[in-house]
């Protein structure tokens, strides 16, 4: 009888072992093949979804929002709520509410004068200092009686014209019985400075919010605007 | 001729133990890993395709939202510019200072005999004032007037007097500085 050689009575020993193994080999192999890819694109899908998901729902509260909103409301109140804050430096709503101011409590504005950071150029519109404050620091001086300048002083931010807010007074009382006092005021400006994407929330309005809007829409007149034809024009030709 | 017997069989070789626990585990293991892979394989192939479809549902339900959201632009920069201003609007009206009240207490301080000259007053409630007085007596009752101010009203603190001067009409002069309570300046 001849006798097996020895690999072959080894691999005859160690057969099962061998098969597991190279099943295991291959099952490593088919897994690198087709489990990773699908598993990554299963992740992404998940991932995905789930970012979909959280949008979809604050797009739903926004366009719900949306919904809800009165927009005449709004668009009526904003009209008057820029005569208080606008959304420029807009010097004549500040001269006339400084107009409103001498009309309704008899006291004089002798002087003003504003602290200008830039004027014209585009450049010094975008200046960071300017942009981050957003104020007219102004000095005013305003003759009048004690009554006059007591309601002077209350009416500046009374939502009824710009709002002006005063950070110091110098009182100066004259002989004669009035009041010169020198006011180092602000008043205030609001550039929108950010663009919110599609999905971003609404901003909310509180109650108190609400309730000085309320107090706005009654108590601010609408400026008319200016009427152009009453302005004098020239020639139309100038050699005639 | 005596009987001899040959033993034919092959001496067995014995597995080490831990080819024998290789040989119990392996196989087991390879079997369970197949199916291992199969299961995962058809569950990743499932999970792919019912999510993708509905994946691509919520996309196209987000576009129609975002297109309905779009039509309505006005509208939201309209209350956006709104909500923005009023709270603006409201921080400025939480930070801003009232002088009528203390203002109205400077001056209500004068009488007959006793003029403020000059009055100045910052956020912080600071208040430094000059008074001509026409006589002694009269800056007595006014120092009087002041504690009292102080001590009843709780309305000023912290009064200071500065030197007091008398001019060629013999008038006096004197400086105060104070600090006005918080009531009087919200």
């Amino acid at each position: 009888m001849k006798k097996l050689p020895n690999y072959l009575v080894s691999l005859r020993k160690y057969e099962i072992l061998i098969a597991s193994t190279l099943v295991l080999v291959v099952v490593l192999i088919l897994a690198s093949i087709f489990l990773k890819p699908n598993y990554l694109k299963a992740q992404e899908i998940y991932l995905e979804q789930k970012k979909v998901s959280a949008q979809l729902a604050s797009l739903k509260k926004k366009a719900n929002s949306l919904a809800s909103i009165d927009s005449g409301y709004y668009k009526d109140n904003l009209v008057k709520l820029t005569q208080v804050l606008p959304l420029d430096k807009d010097f004549v709503s500040l001269f006339a509410t400084f107009d409103m101011l001498q009309a309704k409590t008899g006291a004089i504005i002798m002087h003003t004068e504003f602290e200008l950071e830039s004027i014209s150029s585009t450049s010094g519109n975008l200046s960071t200092r300017e942009i981050r404050s957003q104020t007219l620091p102004m000095k005013l001086e305003v003759l009048g009686d004690e009554t006059a300048l007591l309601q002077f002083l209350d009416l500046l931010d009374d939502l009824s014209g710009r709002i002006i807010t005063v950070d110091n007074t110098a009182l100066t009382l004259q002989e004669d019985g009035l009041i010169l006092a020198l006011l180092t005021a602000q008043a205030y400006y609001n550039t929108p400075t950010k663009t919110v994407g599609i999905d971003s929330p609404l901003p909310e309005i509180s109650k108190s919010d609400m309730e000085t809007l309320e107090r706005i829409a009654s108590s601010v007149i609408i400026l008319p605007a200016e009427d152009s034809d009453e302005v004098s024009v020239g020639k139309e030709n100038l050699f005639q | 001729m005596p009987k001899r017997s040959i033993n034919l069989i092959i001496h067995k070789q014995l597995d080490t133990t831990s080819v024998a626990r290789l040989k119990k585990y392996l196989p087991i293991s390879a079997a369970a890993s197949i199916f291992i892979f199969i299961s995962l394989f058809l569950g990743l192939i499932i999970y792919i395709n019912t999510n993708l479809a509905a994946f691509k549902l919520r996309q196209v339900e987000a576009t129609q939202i975002e297109k309905k959201i779009e039509a309505a632009a006005d509208v939201e920069a309209t209350y956006t510019i709104t909500a923005n201003l009023i709270n603006k609007l409201s921080k400025i009206l939480s930070s801003a200072t009232n002088y009528t009240k203390v203002t109205s207490e400077i001056i209500e301080l004068k009488s007959d005999d006793l003029n403020i000259t000059s009055a100045t007053t910052d956020s912080d409630g600071n208040i430094s004032f000059s008074v001509t007085a026409t006589s002694v007596t009269v800056l007595n009752e006014f120092v009087s007037t002041l504690i009292d101010k102080e001590e009843i009203d709780h309305k000023f603190s912290k009064i200071e007097a500065h030197g007091i001067v008398r001019d060629k009409d013999a008038k006096y002069i004197l400086t105060i500085n104070m600090k006005a309570d918080k009531t009087l300046i919200q």
